[in-house]
């Protein structure tokens, strides 16, 4: 939300009318199509600021901490972490950013680093010296290992 | 001297394919046509909604460009095994960063960052470090604009067409429809040049090398070229000493790569986590036909080819960056060398407007937007970035056209090495917020300053005894002897620069942090950098419908 306030601290029933997405305008909504949210929006795409003319960072994270305007175009994601999602949950968990099937991608990277050991002309493949062949080789293998890595951590398996 | 009436056919298949690819620029606008180009998502990014297609098209036709297509042979022509670090580096690339660009990604997808520097801000809440990030990037990428059309330039000098014109003339169609429709343009010529180039690689590879009776030959005759020239540097191994320099070289390259703001702006042109994966395991094939590519410089040195400008009576080399047209001039029949010369053409239109569009975001968002209005609204951010990338663009055109050549190549050396000074914030960032934002800003500056002056410090060499010919700025490979080290052995002047960078930063952070300097506030969560599209732990509005947003906006 780093450009976009949401209205915060109104008094229980107040009115907050400066909302492009209030209640007043949905009757120009077409039939069929969805609200949309009010909380979020492009970069630029502005919405009001709050009645109380202060701009708020984040909602959730520190509910006392104030924070000057920043418009620096970043729209603040909302976020909903909790159990409410147990799926999410387990994404999260299935895709904690670890796994030891990570260490496959520097196979082609050492491989490369290690020249004084391709440095050879023998063996020839097909008229190369192997100084040649062996490097655009590791392309392949390249890959081969990002091919298995992706499909050893993929999502909802 | 080639001359231009040996060379109508060659020219008229140029022009029609150039022709072609232009009617493409302008359609483009219409492709995927979303409600309003004026924000940068949609201008910048293509609306971020490229599939794995389209970005492998779009990558590819980004990142081997044009200048690489007539430079590594060249290098090769030139200096033999170490031109070949090329296919190590682009081997490296892909799997060294497959998981950081993938956190890069979701980052930048949760939050909608255009840029790197976008990320940098939001990481290190450092309008400073944002600041510098953005301008290295930027000063980075403006002489490889410049150097693409040094190589359409060469393609216009082998068909013996000297003078501004014609280059001007290209780039100013390609401003101008680039204005117009943003990453789409560049995205479905992409198509057209990753095409031609397959085609053109592929004949070539297969063609060539037997017309010779096989690799064997190209490598045998290779060999006593490089023997008769007597030099110590060029061989088809490499020498003990050149190891060093072979290795940073590739990895230097590697990690910088995907620091300049054209590779984001392809990548973050993505649709999804699993789109930038397929990428990353498909465009090795690219670097297969770039590999290839290199080893015709060693068929143009068995075929006898003669640089443009070339006079060997008086030790002249001419410009090696036309080597490779030459090549396809003097070998293939004049339908073929038309073919390839609009492949060079086209190879480099494409790179050219997508880095203009990335220098452009960046400056939108990270200068623009930061410093001077920042209150500006999305279609004004848009418009600044597309008046700017008219500037990048003219700016190169200039570069080029106004000063010599040579300083787009020196520029675009020192490029290489300070975009790298970009990684230990970027990267590590993606990982860590351990680093202080004071100490890597330290740590980028000092690696830019000694980067430069190590460049500075480098003689240019010629000829077989390695005579002198320039005292400064003559390439990127630092002689160990500079730091007492009694050697001849040299390494990648990037490489040292990047590891006083990390040196610096972490010093600093240490420092620092113990005197209890303030970090800033991080406005991205760990959740974010594992992030996918359609994602129910994130919420956001352009998943929607254009049409669910245009209601939005009038009701608003």
């Amino acid at each position: 939300m780093y450009d976009t306030p949401r209205p915060v601290g109104r008094a229980p029933g107040a009115r907050w009318d400066g909302s492009p997405f209030s209640e007043r305008t949905s009757a120009a909504r077409p039939v069929g199509v969805p609200p949309a949210p009010s909380h979020a929006a492009r970069p630029g795409h502005h919405a009001p600021p709050a009645p109380d003319g202060r701009h708020r960072y984040d909602a959730g994270a520190e509910p006392d901490q104030w924070r000057a305007p920043e418009t620096w175009g970043l729209r603040e994601p909302r976020r909903d972490t909790g159990s409410a999602h147990p799926r999410t949950d387990a994404v999260i968990k299935r895709h904690s950013g670890r796994s030891g099937w990570y260490w496959l991608l520097l196979v082609p990277v050492v491989a490369s680093l290690l020249s004084p050991y391709y440095n050879h002309m023998e063996p020839v493949l097909g008229g190369m010296p192997f100084f040649y062949w062996f490097p655009l080789s590791l392309n392949v293998v390249a890959t081969a290992c990002m091919l298995a890595v992706h499909l050893a951590t993929k999502r909802g398996r | 001297m080639p001359r231009f009436q040996d060379h109508y056919p060659q020219f008229v298949i140029f022009v029609i394919l150039f022709a072609t690819v232009t009617v493409l620029g302008f359609a483009s606008a219409r492709w995927r046509r979303p409600h309003t180009l004026d924000s940068l998502d949609e201008w910048g990014l293509g609306g971020r909604s490229f599939g794995s297609w389209n970005t492998w098209f779009l990558l590819g036709g980004d990142l081997y460009t044009a200048y690489t297509f007539v430079a590594l042979p060249a290098l090769m022509f030139g200096a033999g095994a170490v031109g070949f670090f090329a296919v190590p580096y682009t081997v490296m690339g892909y799997p060294l960063l497959f998981l950081p660009l993938l956190r890069l990604w979701s980052v930048s997808h949760v939050h909608g960052f255009v840029t790197t520097s976008d990320f940098v801000r939001a990481r290190f809440a450092s309008p400073t470090l944002a600041l510098l990030v953005a301008l290295t990037s930027i000063v980075a990428t403006i002489p490889y604009v410049a150097l693409n059309m040094v190589g359409i330039e060469a393609v216009f000098k082998t068909m013996g067409l000297t003078g501004r014109w014609p280059v001007t003339l290209a780039f100013l169609v390609l401003a101008i429809y680039t204005y117009r429709a943003g990453l789409r343009a560049p995205a479905l010529i992409a198509l057209v040049k990753d095409a031609l180039v397959c085609f053109t690689i592929v004949a070539a590879v297969l063609v060539l090398p037997f017309a010779q009776g096989g690799w064997g030959n190209v490598f045998h005759r290779t060999a006593a070229r490089f023997d008769e020239t007597g030099s110590t540097m060029a061989g088809l191994l490499l020498n003990s000493n050149q190891h060093l320099n072979f290795i940073t070289l590739a990895i230097g390259s590697a990690l910088g790569t995907f620091m300049y703001p054209h590779a984001m702006t392809g990548l973050l042109a993505a649709r999804s986590r699993t789109t930038v994966k397929h990428n990353m395991i498909a465009l090795p094939v690219f670097s297969i036909l770039l590999g290839m590519l290199c080893l015709l410089g060693y068929i143009a040195l068995t075929e006898d080819v003669q640089p443009v400008g070339a006079d060997p009576a008086h030790g002249r080399i001419g410009d090696l960056n036309t080597v490779v047209p030459r090549l396809f001039d003097q070998i293939g029949p004049p339908w073929f060398a038309g073919v390839a010369f609009a492949t060079i053409g086209i190879a480099a239109l494409v790179p050219a407007a997508i880095m203009a569009i990335g220098a452009a975001n960046l400056f939108a968002r990270n200068v623009y937007r930061e410093f001077i209005h920042p209150e500006a609204t999305a279609a004004q951010e848009a418009r600044v970035s597309k008046v700017v990338s008219l500037l990048v663009k003219f700016g190169a055109v200039s570069l080029v056209l106004f000063l010599d050549p040579q300083f787009s190549i020196d520029m675009q050396l020192i490029g290489g090495v300070v975009i790298m000074q970009v990684v230990p914030t970027v990267i590590l960032g993606l990982y860590t917020r351990w680093l202080h934002r004071w100490g890597l800003t330290a740590g980028l500056i000092v690696g830019l300053l000694a980067g430069i002056v190590m460049i500075y410090q480098i003689p240019e060499r010629g000829g077989p005894h390695g005579a002198i010919i320039r005292a400064h700025w003559g390439g990127s490979s630092y002689p160990l002897w500079h730091f007492g080290l009694d050697t001849q052995v040299t390494v990648y002047a990037g490489f040292v620069a990047f590891l006083l960078n990390l040196v610096v930063a972490i010093a600093a952070t240490v420092v620092l942090r113990a005197a209890g300097v303030p970090t800033g506030h991080d406005r991205t969560r760990p959740e974010d950098y594992t992030a996918d599209a359609g994602d129910p732990r994130i919420d956001k509005l352009s998943e929607l419908s254009d049409g669910e947003l245009a209601v939005a906006a009038r009701s608003g």
